[in-house]
C-alpha cells in the first residue's frame, strides 16, 4: 500500500514537473530506420552548414551532423567511458563502409549492457525517470526560462534568489551534468599527484614545541564556534569547563590536590612532633592534648598543624620556668624529687632550686 | 553453599560440588573429564570441549568529567514545539518574532556584561569566596600579579593574552638589562603576530555570537592589507638578532593572516632558499593567501601547485587546513572552466592522503559547482548522499555555512524538493546546531519554505511550517508573502485565519502589503459557512488590531488600514451574510476617506450596493453609488439603472442620482 502510494506520489510530482517542461515527442524509430548511413548523410548535408567554432574535443571528424543525428549520437554515447568510445571509433574506422552503422550498433549494444548492470543496482519498485523519459526528446529549457528570456551566464549572484533566476543552461554545464553515477566518483578521479604514498610515508615529525600561535588559533576557533547551548546539559558542560560546577562523578576531594599527596598518618600521628617538649610534666600533658585535638581537626593542613606545635614550642621556651615553678611548688617532696631526677630539662632548675 | 557458588563465580571460578573445591573457569574443561555424573548430565558438560566460554575483557573506555553530561545531552532530541533552550525563561516572555528573539538574546548578554563590568570594577565587594577549593572565575582579578619588568610579569601578560602590555614588559626587561630566554621571546612574537600588535577584539558572548551580524560584527572581512608594518611584531622581529626558524614562521603566518602578502612571501622564499624546514601551518598560511593575490586564474592554480609541491618536498604531510585553503582559492575563481575538475582532483588527493573532507570543503565545493545562478549538476545530490552516514564535526566557523548554502543552492539552482527534504533530514538527524547563527538559520529555513511553497501540496507545506515556526525560525516578509501566495494558488483557504494569528505572533500586523494580500485572498470567494464565520472573526480581529496598533504607536489609522483592505473586508462580511459588518467597514472608510490610503475595489462596492438594494435601503445605496462615482468606476451606469429599476426613489434622490452620472 505504501509503495503504491509513493509511486503515485512520485507520479504526481513527475506529472507536475512535466507540465512545466515542454515535451516534444520524437520517436526514435525514425532515427533507427536509416537505410544506409551514407545515403542519409547525403540527403542531410544538402543544406548549408556553417562552420561552428567549438571545442576541439567536441568537434567531430567527418561530415557535419544534423540536429537529430547529433541528439541520437549523444543519446548513444551517454554515460559511456571516453576510452570505450574511442575504441569503438577505431573499430568503426577500420571498417571501410557502413562505419556509421557499425558505430551506432556497437554503442547501442554497450548501452544495453550498461543499462542491464545499472538496473541491477536500483530498486525494482521505483519507476525510473530515465526509462520513462528515454523515448522522449526533452527540451532542456524550462518554461520559466522561456518567460524570462535569456539570462547570461554572468549574472551576479543574488542570495535573495528570485524565483525566475533560470537561464539557458550553457554548454559546459550540460557536459558536467552527464556525469551520472554514485557519489563514489568523488574520490575515483585523477588526483593532483603531488602527494604520493612515498612522500607521505616519509613524514618527518619535527620535534618542536607546540607554538603559541597554534594554541591561540585553536582558542579563537573554538570561541567563534561557541553558540548558545542547546540544552541544560550542554550548559552544565560549559560551566564544568570554566570550573564553576563539580565534575561528575562527584569526588569530594576535587581540587584538593595538595591534600591528596599527604597521607592520613601525617595528620593523625603527631607524636613525633612532640619531641621538643619535656617527656613528663604538665607541658607534655598539655601538648599531648593539643596533639590529639589537632589530629582530629580536618581543617588544617599538615603544615599548619606543624606550625601550630612549633608555636607552642617557641612559646613554652620563654614561659617554661614560670610554669614549672608553680607546678613544682604544689607538689610534695617525694614527687618533686622524682620529677627533678627524671627530668632532663629540670636539671638546671634542680640546681637553681637547690 | 549457594553463596559460595555465587562468590566464586564472580571471581571466575566454579565451585565443584563433588570435590568441593574451586576450579578456575579456564581450567573447567580439564576438570570435567575427572568430575562426576552431575556435571556430565548437565547440558553444559555435554559439549564441554567446545562450549567453554572465553571471557573477553573489553577495552576500557576513557571517561572524563564530561562523559556523563555528554551522555545525558545525547538523550535529548530536538523538539520543534518548544522554544530553543536559550529563549526559555518566563513563559510569557518567550520570544516569537525575530525582533523579540534578538532583543531577548542581546538583553541577556548585556546583563551578563553589566555583571562582569561591576565584578571587574569593584573587586573589593567580591572578596568573600568561601569555596574550598576556590573557584577561579569567582575570584576577581585586579591588575597583574607580577611587575612589568620581571620575567614572570611577561609570562603572565602573555598568558592573559595582552599583547601590548606584554611588549611593553619585554622592552622594560631589556632596558633593565635582563635577558629574555628565546622561548619566551618566540611566544611573545607569536602573540603579537596573531593579534597584529593590538589587543584582542572584544569577545562576544555566546548569545551575542548567535546574533553577531546584528551586533555589527560580520565574519566577512575584506581581504585588505591590515598588517602593521611598523607594529610591535615587526619591531620585535628586528630586535631578534638571529631569529630562529620558528620565529620566522610566526612572522610569515602573521603577515599572511593580515594580508601583507609581499613580505610574507619574501620571508617564505628566503627561508626556503636557506634550506630551513617550515611547519605545515606556515605552508598553509601562505597557501591560503598568496594565490589570491594573482589576477589570472591559471597562475593562481600554478602557485597553489607550487606550494603544495613545496610541502611534499619538505616531507610534510598535509592536513585538512591545507586542502581547505586550496578549495578556498578555487572557490574564488569559480567562473573558470577548469575549476570543477581541479576541485575533484583535490578531493581525490585528499583521499590519497587519508584526510576526510570537512563541511568547509563541501561548502567551497558548492560555491564552485553552483557559482552561477543557473548552474546545474549532480554535485549536491552526491554530497548529501555521501554525508548520510558520516559524523559531521564542527571544526571552524566556516563549517556552519554548509547547510544554509546547500539549501540556497537547492532552491536557486536545482529547485528540487526531494533534495531539500533529504538535506533537512540530514540536518535533523545529525545536529541542528550545525546551522550556526541566526542569519544562517534564517536563510536556510526561508529557502526551504519557499521551495515547499513552490512545489508541495498546501497541507504538507503547512505541516512543515508548523514544525519549524515559530520556535525554530520566524519567517521573513518574503517567506510570508510566498506562503500566502501558495495558499492562494492551492486553494488552502482553511489555513488563512491561522496565518493571521501567526502574523500577530511575528509582529507583522503593521505590514500593509501582507495584510492586504491576506485579506484579498480571504475575500476571493465565498467559503462554506463555518470557515466564513472564522473569516469574519479574523476580519474583526484585524480591525481591532489596527486600532490597538494605532494607539500603541500613536499613529493615525491611515497607516494601518488601507482602502483596499476595507474593500476586501466588506466582501468577506457580505460572503458571510453579515450586512451590518460590511456596512460598518464601509462607513469607516467613508468617514476616513481623506486619510486612508487607496480605495476599495469595484467589486466590493458593487456587491455592497446590490445587497443594500436587496434590503431596499436607499440611503446606503446612494452613498455607495456616490463613492463609485468618486472613483470613476465604470459599473456605475449599470448600478444606476438597477437602482432605478428596483428602488422607489423620491425626486430629490432621483436628481441626486442623475448628478452622479
Amino acid at each position: 500500500m505504501d509503495a503504491s502510494l509513493s509511486v503515485l506520489r512520485r507520479g504526481s510530482v513527475l506529472f507536475r514537473r512535466l507540465q512545466r517542461i515542454e515535451v516534444r515527442f520524437a520517436s526514435r524509430s525514425s532515427d533507427a530506420d536509416k537505410p544506409s548511413g551514407t545515403e542519409a548523410d547525403a540527403a542531410e548535408t544538402s543544406t548549408l552548414e556553417l562552420a561552428r567554432p567549438g571545442r576541439a574535443k567536441s568537434r567531430r571528424a567527418g561530415p557535419p551532423l544534423s540536429r537529430t543525428e547529433r541528439d541520437a549520437l549523444r543519446e548513444e554515447e551517454k554515460d559511456l567511458d571516453r576510452n570505450v568510445i574511442t575504441a569503438v571509433d577505431a573499430v568503426a574506422g577500420a571498417a571501410r563502409e557502413g562505419s556509421k552503422e557499425l558505430r551506432s550498433d556497437l554503442l547501442r549494444k554497450l548501452q544495453e549492457q550498461r543499462v542491464k548492470s545499472d538496473s541491477s543496482l536500483t530498486a525494482p519498485d521505483k519507476p525510473r525517470v530515465s526509462s520513462l523519459l528515454s523515448g522522449m526528446k526533452l527540451e532542456r529549457r524550462t518554461s520559466f526560462d522561456r518567460e524570462n528570456g535569456d539570462v547570461s551566464d554572468r549574472t551576479p549572484r543574488s542570495s535573495s534568489g528570485k524565483l525566475d533566476s533560470g537561464g539557458r543552461v550553457t554548454r559546459h554545464e550540460v557536459r558536467h551534468e552527464q556525469r551520472d553515477g554514485p557519489y563514489l566518483r568523488f574520490f575515483d578521479g585523477p588526483a593532483l599527484g603531488i602527494f604520493t604514498k612515498r612522500s607521505l610515508a616519509s613524514d618527518v615529525d619535527y620535534p618542536r614545541r607546540r607554538s603559541l600561535f597554534d594554541l591561540i588559533e585553536e582558542e579563537e576557533r573554538q570561541r567563534l564556534m561557541m553558540m548558545p547551548p542547546n540544552n541544560a546539559f550542554e550548559e552544565m558542560i560549559r560551566w564544568t569547563r570554566e570550573g564553576k560546577l563539580w565534575k561528575f562523578p562527584i569526588d569530594n576531594e576535587q581540587g584538593l590536590d595538595d591534600e591528596a599527596k599527604v597521607g592520613f598518618h601525617e595528620h593523625v600521628f603527631l607524636e613525633p612532633h612532640l619531641d621538643k617538649f619535656p617527656k613528663k610534666g604538665p607541658i607534655r600533658h598539655f601538648m599531648e592534648l593539643v596533639a590529639v585535638g589537632l589530629s582530629k581537626n580536618p581543617y588544617f593542613t599538615v603544615q599548619e598543624k606543624r606550625e601550630h606545635i612549633e608555636w607552642y614550642a617557641e612559646y613554652f621556651k620563654d614561659k617554661y620556668h614560670l610554669i614549672e615553678e608553680e607546678a613544682f611548688a604544689t607538689l610534695d617532696n617525694e614527687q618533686k624529687k622524682e620529677i627533678v631526677d627524671s627530668d632532663s630539662v629540670g636539671e638546671g632548675k634542680k640546681q637553681h632550686v637547690e | 553453599m549457594l553463596q559460595l557458588a555465587k562468590c566464586s563465580r564472580i571471581l571466575g571460578h566454579i565451585h565443584c560440588y563433588k570435590t568441593n573445591r574451586l576450579i578456575a573457569l579456564s581450567s573447567y574443561r580439564d576438570s570435567t573429564t575427572k568430575t562426576s555424573h552431575q556435571f556430565q548430565n548437565n547440558a553444559m558438560s555435554s559439549d564441554a570441549t567446545s562450549d567453554v566460554k572465553e571471557i573477553v575483557i573489553p577495552l576500557r573506555k576513557k571517561r572524563d568529567e564530561f562523559s556523563i553530561l555528554k551522555a545525558l545531552s545525547s538523550t535529548t532530541k530536538d523538539d520543534f514545539s518548544a522554544p530553543h533552550f536559550k529563549f526559555i525563561d518566563d513563559p510569557f516572555l518567550i520570544p516569537m518574532s525575530s525582533l523579540d528573539k534578538r532583543t531577548f538574546a542581546l538583553a541577556k548578554a548585556s546583563g551578563r556584561k553589566a555583571a562582569n563590568y561591576v565584578f571587574n570594577e569593584y573587586p573589593k565587594y567580591f572578596a568573600h569566596n568561601p569555596a574550598e577549593p576556590s573557584i577561579e572565575s569567582f575570584v576577581p582579578v585586579s591588575g597583574f600579579a607580577f611587575e612589568d619588568n620581571t620575567l614572570e610579569g611577561l609570562h603572565e601578560r602573555i598568558e592573559r593574552r595582552n599583547p601590548i602590555a606584554a611588549f611593553e614588559s619585554y622592552q622594560k626587561i631589556l632596558d633593565g638589562g635582563l635577558d629574555v630566554p628565546q622561548e619566551t621571546a618566540e611566544d611573545l612574537l607569536d602573540l603579537l603576530c596573531y593579534y597584529n600588535s593590538e589587543d584582542p577584539p572584544e569577545r562576544l558572548l555566546a548569545d551575542e555570537l548567535f546574533f553577531h551580524r546584528d551586533v555589527g560584527q560580520d565574519n566577512f572581512k575584506k581581504m585588505r592589507k591590515e598588517w602593521k608594518d611598523d607594529g610591535a611584531a615587526e619591531r620585535l622581529f628586528k630586535l631578534m638578532k638571529e631569529p630562529s626558524v620558528k620565529a620566522c614562521c610566526s612572522i610569515i603566518r602573521g603577515r599572511a593572516k593580515y594580508y601583507q602578502t609581499d613580505r610574507a612571501l619574501d620571508e617564505y622564499y628566503r627561508l626556503k632558499s636557506s634550506g630551513a624546514k617550515m611547519d605545515i601551518a606556515t605552508h598553509n598560511a601562505v597557501l591560503a593567501v598568496s594565490p589570491l593575490m594573482k589576477e589570472h586564474v591559471e597562475s593562481r592554480w600554478q602557485s597553489v601547485r607550487e606550494f603544495l609541491g613545496d610541502i611534499a618536498s619538505d616531507g610534510l604531510s598535509p592536513n585538512i587546513d591545507t586542502f581547505n585553503a586550496v578549495c578556498f582559492t578555487l572557490s574564488r575563481c569559480n567562473r573558470f572552466r577548469e575549476t570543477r575538475a581541479w576541485f575533484m582532483q583535490t578531493l581525490s588527493e585528499m583521499k590519497n592522503c587519508n584526510i576526510e573532507p570537512s563541511l568547509t570543503t563541501w561548502f567551497y565545493g558548492l560555491q564552485i559547482f553552483y557559482g552561477a545562478d543557473n548552474a546545474q549538476g549532480r554535485f549536491l545530490y552526491d554530497v548529501v548522499d555521501y554525508l548520510q552516514d558520516k559524523p559531521l564535526l564542527l571544526r571552524e566557523a566556516t563549517d556552519y555555512e554548509f547547510f544554509s548554502s546547500a539549501m540556497i543552492k537547492c532552491f536557486v539552482n536545482l529547485k528540487d524538493l526531494e533534495l531539500a527534504y533529504k538535506i533537512d533530514h540530514l540536518l535533523t538527524s545529525k545536529n541542528t546546531a550545525l546551522l550556526g547563527d541566526s542569519f544562517r538559520e534564517g536563510l536556510y529555513y526561508t529557502h526551504f519554505l519557499r521551495l515547499l511553497c513552490l512545489y508541495e501540496q498546501i497541507d504538507k507545506v503547512m505541516e512543515a511550517y508548523t514544525n519549524f515556526t515559530p520556535h525554530r525560525y520566524t519567517p521573513t516578509f518574503t517567506a510570508m508573502e510566498e506562503l500566502i501566495s501558495a495558499i492562494d494558488l492551492n486553494d488552502g483557504f482553511e489555513h488563512l485565519p491561522r496565518i493571521w494569528s501567526d502574523m500577530i505572533l511575528f509582529q507583522y500586523t503593521r505590514r500593509m502589503d501582507l495584510v492586504e494580500h491576506l485579506l484579498s485572498i480571504m475575500a476571493k470567494k465565498k467559503q462554506e459557512s463555518q470557515l466564513q464565520q472564522l473569516f469574519t472573526k479574523t476580519v474583526k480581529d484585524i480591525q481591532k488590531q489596527a486600532q490597538i496598533d494605532a494607539m500603541n504607536r500613536k499613529l493615525s489609522d491611515n497607516q494601518i488600514l488601507s482602502g483596499k483592505m476595507i474593500g476586501s473586508m466588506t466582501l468577506i462580511f457580505l460572503n458571510a451574510e453579515d450586512f451590518k459588518g460590511a456596512w460598518d467597514a464601509m462607513q469607516f472608510f467613508i468617514h476616513n476617506k481623506h486619510r486612508l490610503h487607496g480605495f476599495p475595489s469595484e467589486q466590493s462596492l458593487v456587491r455592497l450596493a446590490e445587497e443594500s438594494i436587496g434590503k431596499s435601503d436607499v440611503e446606503k445605496t446612494l452613498q455607495i453609488l456616490s463613492l463609485m462615482s468618486d472613483f470613476g468606476y465604470p459599473k456605475l451606469d449599470y448600478m444606476v439603472e438597477k437602482v432605478k429599476l428596483k428602488l422607489n426613489l423620491t425626486d430629490h434622490q432621483k436628481s441626486h442620482l442623475e448628478d452622479l452620472l
